[in-house]
């Protein structure tokens, strides 16, 4: 039958534990850590982290945010560096620039700012057409012989 | 040979009623040895100092979490004297955790003498081998006992809890971890502990966060969750949406007004109150059947 649309990131391969910040907490200041954060208050500084950034939707950031992965159901007000997913939820409100390998928008969000595709997925891409190419120029020598 | 330092206060005089069995057993197992009595607050430190220095190389501590906790902070870092412990205390959440039930498993499992080197935190100038707790937890130590015992005390337990639970109103407080973030919510409970002891369950088996404490912030228990808080279950941010976790070495909280503070169980000072990881360790007799 058909499958349910994800909503959720796939957990990281992270090597830390999970940090919480719940609502009606006020957090200020820079966040590192190598496990999944996940936001429902308010944070006012810097987020840094080797796994999965999960913002809800009553979360309200004033800050850049760097991950693996990355998804935003409430307000960033900052860049996003996702190394890896970034998906915007139907909820999910961006004011700043994002880059990411893979970019998710649902219908319903919002986004004002610049948006950039890693290079590496970029290459995955232009791969093949290059390996194509090939194999016409050669069959192309083949037949002319 | 053994060195018993018995708080004859605790748990209302508990251990008065079971000095002769107790004793008995004892020499059954051949663990018998000096037996001194504590009088007033200091004197557990004093009497733990002394029997060090009499060479023994197992020091006893009959009483609740405050005996343990006032042998232990004598005994940390020492190689040669471990730690056992007679649960005969108000509240003996220490010796639960290690797996040590009640006087009479107690004797068998010091018989035993399995000993682990555990790791301690740092609260104020004292150490604390379980968790601190800062607000509502503080306020119902006292009731502990009656979650552990028979149907009537537990039924007593839960209309306790709940009429705390909805009187209770939050504190203000601030947090700063590691001196790089800092966090300010209305709290009903900050709960902080070292990965053995957390309340925390961890979605990965061997998430390394053994060298730092997870403090657990609870801004708000609805009547229905209170219950189960008083029984200190395992808790996931799913089943308690109102809380923060964070994990750091140290974290310096501040309160609007000062505030209780409790390390093992037992009132230790108030707010404001620096906690952090610490390299001291403490060789404990425990049981096979241990928690941690």
């Amino acid at each position: 039958m058909f499958e349910k649309p994800k909503t959720e990131l796939a957990p990281t391969k992270s090597h830390g534990a999970e940090t919480i910040v719940g609502t009606s907490v006020k957090l200020k200041g820079n966040i590192k850590s190598d496990g999944d954060i996940i936001v429902d208050g308010v944070i006012t500084g810097e987020v840094k982290t080797k796994g999965s950034v999960v913002i809800g939707k009553n979360a309200n950031i004033l800050a850049n945010v760097k991950a693996t992965n990355v998804s935003v159901s409430g307000m960033v007000q900052g860049n996003i560096e996702a190394v890896e997913r970034l998906e915007l939820t139907e909820s999910g409100k961006v004011l700043g620039d994002i880059s990411a390998s893979i970019l998710s928008i649902a219908p319903g969000a919002i986004f004002t700012g610049k948006s950039q595709m890693a290079a590496s997925h970029q290459e995955k891409e232009i791969e093949p057409v290059v390996e194509i190419e090939e194999i016409i120029e050669t069959e192309k020598k083949k037949e002319e012989k | 040979m053994y060195y018993y330092i018995v708080n004859p206060a605790a748990g209302g005089g508990k251990v008065n009623k079971i000095q002769e069995r107790l004793t008995e057993r004892l020499k059954r197992l051949g663990v018998f040895g000096e037996f001194v009595k504590s009088t007033g607050p200091d004197d557990v430190a004093k009497l733990a100092r002394l029997g060090i220095s009499k060479g023994y190389k197992t020091i006893v501590a009959v009483g609740g979490d405050g005996t343990i906790n006032e042998v232990m902070n004598t005994l940390m870092d020492n190689e040669k004297v471990a730690l056992g412990i007679i649960p005969t205390g108000t509240t003996n959440d220490l010796a639960d955790n290690l797996g040590i039930k009640d006087w009479y498993s107690a004797t068998g499992i010091l018989a035993a003498r399995k000993i682990e080197e555990i790791n301690l935190g740092k609260v104020g100038d004292r150490y604390f081998v379980t968790s601190v707790a800062i607000g509502f937890e503080p306020r119902i130590a006292h009731l502990r006992r009656l979650s552990k015992g028979n149907l009537p005390e537990k039924i007593k337990f839960s209309l306790s809890m709940l009429k705390h639970a909805s009187a209770y109103k939050p504190i203000k407080a601030y947090l700063r971890f590691d001196n790089s973030y800092e966090a300010e919510a209305e709290c009903f409970n900050i709960f902080i502990a070292g990965e053995s002891f957390s309340p925390i369950k961890k979605k990965q088996k061997g998430a390394s966060s053994k060298q730092l404490l997870d403090t657990v912030v609870i801004t708000k228990v609805p009547g229905s969750k209170a219950l189960k808080y008083g029984y200190l279950p395992k808790i996931t941010s799913v089943e308690w949406p109102k809380i923060s976790v964070f994990h750091s070495k140290r974290i310096d909280i501040e309160t609007r007004k000062p505030t209780d503070v409790t390390a093992d169980g037992q009132l230790i000072g108030q707010t404001p109150i620096g906690i952090t990881t610490s390299e001291k360790t403490i060789r404990v007799i425990v049981s096979k059947k241990r928690k941690i």
